[in-house]
């Protein structure tokens, strides 16, 4: 669903700690048709330029609470869920951030909902500038 | 009394994702412009902080049900089986999860609650206690590639799904005497043929002579024997079971008669559809050229069912690969769907 609209437009920008560029992040929404209990995601993969962080470089943030992956295997929350239509936070932990300019995502969503006894896996590409 | 029309509000999807339309936008639609009371929901899409809302929410959905006078008719449910991840829910976890939903139905004034057609029967067993005690029925879904009956035609369908599923409920009604256990049709059963929409986006997608390739094949042979001369004749395709299935329809997976058989036991029905076009020659008259809707409606008002059909467009999930502009109104294509169950229904 929304391959494309899966991104918010105005979302892309580097992430700063201290002062410092400490990595790159995006708004998204979860491609499917109902909101999801978080432990459900089993991955979320970004590529930008070509180029595949590691999961471990993977942080997931909602309503001012923000996870590993790993975390997100237990995170049954009813408040914490990803709600339909509703923007999350992704970050991807990267020395200086990305650079000013034209860039590339893909990004995949990895779930496994309990309608289809398979796990789903949905993509959504785009193109985003970094101010 | 006679047929009843509501939406399932899962058909605004789209309208929802975008943030064009919120729960009680389409409530107000079904009310304003659809002229129809029904109202169902996919509970994990509507209800925030599912499943615990807050009393907040519940009062303001039952104010808001209250002010356009509406009946909250199915409560769609799931079972996150996968929720804990160090093991696969078991039955009796799935049953507390099923009770919770129950009681979260009843509190939102909803009369039924729709478990999926995956949905163990002795799960189902051991949640009639909390449904009788919340007056709430339990329907389980008949959902496509599932006959009503065994045995139509070959069982070539997906494994984990077991065609005797509808004899299996009567089965659990006729043994333990409850009236709290039923069944939800769909009316995907009936259909018939691919709709244009799915053809159309793999012509989009694919290519467009291997689409027409698969068409054709489709008409004599099993998806299994297509995928296997895709891969000499067109290697590199991303085609598979799943999708073959939206395009490979030949017949559909249930007989309109055998509605007539099950009547007694139907909770609500889900009105699938994919694509409503004008009738040529009829303006003003829409069908859905690849689901039966007349003989079954017609079956069901011979046995005097008094239920509701809930619209469930599902066809802008085919139109969301383009730009925004390109995607469906589900708003006109739901008012066109009521278009032709009114005048099938005839009221």
């Amino acid at each position: 669903m929304f391959a494309r609209n899966m991104f918010k437009p105005d979302g892309f920008r580097n992430t700063y700690a201290d002062g410092q560029a400490v990595g790159f992040q995006f708004d998204c929404k979860v491609q499917y048709y109902r909101g999801i209990t978080l432990s459900i995601v089993r991955d979320i993969k970004v590529e930008v330029d070509g180029v595949e962080y590691p999961r471990e470089n993977i942080r997931f943030s909602i309503k001012g609470e923000t996870f590993t992956l790993d975390e997100m295997r237990t995170v049954i929350d009813h408040e914490l869920r990803w709600e339909f239509g509703k923007w999350a936070t992704v970050i991807v932990l990267k020395e200086g951030g990305l650079e000013q300019g034209k860039h590339h995502i893909k990004s995949t969503q990895i779930i496994a909902p309990s309608y289809m006894p398979h796990i789903l896996e949905h993509a959504g590409d785009y193109d985003f500038e970094i101010a | 009394m006679g047929i009843k029309r509501g939406v399932s509000l899962y058909s605004y999807q789209q309208e929802q994702f975008f943030r064009r339309m919120n729960w009680k936008d389409m409530i107000r639609e079904v009310h304003d412009n659809l002229h129809a009371d029904g109202i169902e929901i996919i509970d994990e899409a509507i209800i925030r902080n599912y499943p615990f809302p807050s009393e907040q929410f519940i009062y303001d959905w039952n104010n808001e049900m209250a002010r356009y006078n509406m009946k909250a008719v199915t409560m769609d449910v799931y079972l996150d089986v996968h929720q804990f991840r160090d093991h696969v829910m078991n039955h009796r976890e799935a049953a507390e999860r099923l009770k919770n939903d129950i009681r979260l139905a009843a509190r939102m004034g909803f009369e039924n609650v729709r478990c999926l057609c995956l949905v163990p029967t002795e799960v189902i067993e051991m949640a009639i206690p909390t449904a009788e005690k919340y007056n709430v029925r339990i329907g389980k879904e008949i959902h496509f590639p599932l006959p009503i009956r065994p045995g139509v035609k070959p069982a070539k369908i997906d494994p984990v799904l077991d065609p005797r599923m509808a004899e299996q409920i009567i089965d659990l009604v006729q043994r333990t005497g409850t009236k709290h256990v039923g069944l939800v049709p769909d009316f995907g059963i009936f259909q018939h043929s691919p709709t244009d929409l799915a053809v159309d986006y793999y012509k989009r997608h694919e290519n467009p002579d291997m689409v027409d390739f698969i068409l054709e094949k489709g008409r004599d042979y099993e998806i299994d024997d297509i995928l296997k001369m895709l891969d000499e004749k067109f290697p590199g395709h991303t085609m598979n079971f799943m999708s073959m299935g939206t395009i490979v329809i030949k017949e559909s997976s249930a007989r309109p008669e055998d509605l007539k058989e099950i009547v007694p036991y139907i909770v609500s029905m889900h009105g699938k559809f994919y694509h409503m076009t004008e009738i040529e020659g009829k303006p003003g008259q829409y069908e859905d050229k690849a689901i039966e809707y007349a003989k079954p409606i017609q079956y069901l008002k011979e046995c005097g069912f008094d239920g509701y059909i809930n619209s469930e467009f599902e066809g802008q999930r085919y139109r969301q690969d383009g730009s925004e502009e390109d995607m469906i109104d589900e708003v006109e294509q739901v008012r066109r769907h009521h278009e032709m169950l009114s005048r099938l229904i005839g009221k």
